[in-house]
């Protein structure tokens, strides 16, 4: 079970690892998939001609000799095409290897790419589980209460999973949208994808036991209206997640920091267990980690804290540059040592009470 | 009698009908939390034989604080809403006492009933300290209200009376003094 310094301490010593086992994996992908452009540049030699007296034939040429040609002028006309079509013919073939070569080298390119992607997590944190392509955690989305229920396209991307120190975690990188159709100034109907929520859906294993069922989401309403905003509140259906409101049986908790009120709404099936699990200085750490990561909410159900990180940008760079291999890969672990200094910052690790490591 | 007026009584009425329920849901608030509060101390106090156990287990001299935590057993079973403030006080001294005392016993502080035992007051301390501020919460917003206007006629006329909120004494906020409590100078 790796620890946040172990990790950074991985970092350090990250060029050494580069150097020595992933950039030969790239120097030998390079020498393996090296495309042959020298028979399809030769092909091109002796099909130029071909398509270009074509091309200019059937541009400039047909009007001045049709008057004076006893050829009729359907055939003049078909001359430039009979001859793009020679060239056409000459070169195919080694277009069609060119283009073989060029894709097979893009497939061989995406798997260095998620072999070295994989290889440099293994590095990081030798338990640490990758799954490029994963379903959407429906479950998981609906459940943790943070979203509104209703959302018209859904993906996921990779999911990542281990132990950081004794907490487990698993996180996904999703996006979720909604479609919207408005009537634009000239009648059309126009449709667009608008996003409900990009980001990392984190679920970790919380320090605490509890039963209860409690969400942390932003407080809109209260920073704009303040105490109006929170009689509002109260007065929300209990439906409807998006408008603001809170799911069916719960309540919300009125919290004594002011800062952390101003913030978040808190609701939940029970005042008591969503005051044991924000205590003071938990609602000191969320609002520090809220600094770091604007606009992040939490969730807490089943034992488990789900937490929800807008992250407008692909997490973790999809597609490593092989060239500045070093810093792609510095770039990537760097970022997914931000995400896991969260667990840290929320101070998960803290295992003083009765629940031990989340196994 | 007007229509106008009929209407202003008539919301007068329900305006009265919906504070007096508000007072009342308040109260009822109130009881609600004080009762957790009551769940949480007794949780604690049943962690109160295995700890003297426990304690007497690993060490010989220490009967002033197998005293004290049994005293504070009896008082939380006799525990009322008017006594929970200080046997509440009284019991979390008794385990402050316990945790300073073990320092002094390096084998009772790693025995693994210790260790579990530990846990599950950590854990208790936090319920409780959770359902305390629950009840304070309850206890700000029915102190408030009987003190607003226009809810501060209806609590006038039923009698209410401003409830205390629960609070750390001075002596609790002090790091407990170990020399003191084995009676030793220095």
């Amino acid at each position: 079970m790796a620890t946040l310094e172990e990790l950074t301490a991985r970092l350090r010593s990250l060029d050494a690892y580069c150097h020595e086992h992933l950039w030969p994996e790239v120097e030998s992908f390079e020498s393996q998939t090296r495309v042959n452009y020298e028979p399809f540049k030769r092909r091109l030699k002796s099909a130029l001609p071909w398509l270009a007296g074509g091309w200019l034939w059937g541009v400039f040429l047909p009007n001045s000799i049709a008057r004076s040609s006893s050829l009729p002028n359907i055939i003049l006309q078909h001359l430039s095409l009979v001859a793009i079509g020679i060239g056409v013919v000459l070169l195919a073939p080694e277009f069609i290897k060119l283009s073989q070569q060029l894709r097979d080298r893009f497939k061989a390119r995406r798997a260095l790419q998620n072999k070295i992607k994989e290889r440099a997590l293994a590095y990081f944190d030798p338990k640490l589980k990758f799954e490029p392509q994963v379903a959407f955690p429906q479950g998981l989305y609906t459940l943790c209460g943070l979203f509104p229920e209703k959302y018209d396209e859904a993906s996921a991307d990779e999911r990542i999973s281990s132990v950081l120190g004794e907490t487990k975690y698993e996180m996904t990188e999703i996006a979720t949208y909604r479609r919207e159709t408005r009537t634009n100034g000239k009648g059309q109907v126009e449709v667009r994808m608008v996003p409900v929520f990009k980001g990392l859906l984190v679920r970790a294993d919380f320090n605490k036991n509890f039963g209860s069922f409690t969400t942390v989401r932003t407080d809109q309403l209260e920073r704009r209206l303040g105490g109006i905003g929170r009689t509002l509140q109260n007065l929300l259906p209990t439906q409807g997640l998006g408008t603001g409101g809170r799911a069916p049986g719960m309540k919300l908790v009125e919290l004594e920091n002011a800062e952390f009120e101003e913030r978040f709404k808190v609701a939940s099936t029970d005042p008591i267990e969503a005051r044991y699990i924000l205590t003071p200085s938990f609602m000191e750490s969320v609002l520090s980690v809220q600094r770091k990561y604007p606009g992040i909410q939490l969730s807490f159900r089943a034992g488990d804290i789900v937490i929800a990180v807008p992250h407008p940008h692909d997490f973790m760079n999809n597609s490593l540059d092989l060239r500045n291999l070093t810093e792609a890969v510095r770039k990537m672990l760097e970022e997914l040592h931000t995400a896991l200094s969260l667990l840290e910052d929320l101070k998960l690790n803290d295992r003083i009470w009765n629940k031990r490591a989340g196994a | 009698m007007s229509a106008e007026l009929l209407l202003l009584l008539g919301a007068l009425a329900v305006g009265i009908v919906l504070m007096y329920n508000s007072l009342i849901a308040k109260k009822n608030e109130i009881e609600n939390a004080l009762g957790g509060v009551h769940t949480y101390l007794k949780k604690r106090a049943d962690l109160i034989p295995n700890l003297v156990a426990t304690i007497q287990q690993f060490t010989q001299h220490e009967s002033k604080l197998l005293t004290e935590l049994t005293a504070a057993r009896t008082a939380s079973a006799k525990a009322n809403s008017d006594s929970i403030t200080e046997v509440d006080s009284m019991m979390s001294k008794a385990f402050a006492h316990v945790t300073a005392v073990a320092e002094n016993y390096p084998e009772l502080k790693s025995s693994q009933n210790f260790l579990g035992l530990q846990a599950s007051l950590n854990e208790i301390e936090g319920q409780l300290s959770a359902a305390r501020r629950t009840y304070n919460a309850a206890v700000v917003r029915y102190n408030t209200a009987i003190e607003s206007i226009p809810t501060v006629i209806i609590a006038s006329a039923l009698g209410y009376q401003r409830k205390p909120v629960f609070q750390v004494t001075a002596q609790e906020a002090q790091t407990p003094n170990i020399a003191n409590l084995f009676g030793k100078a220095g």
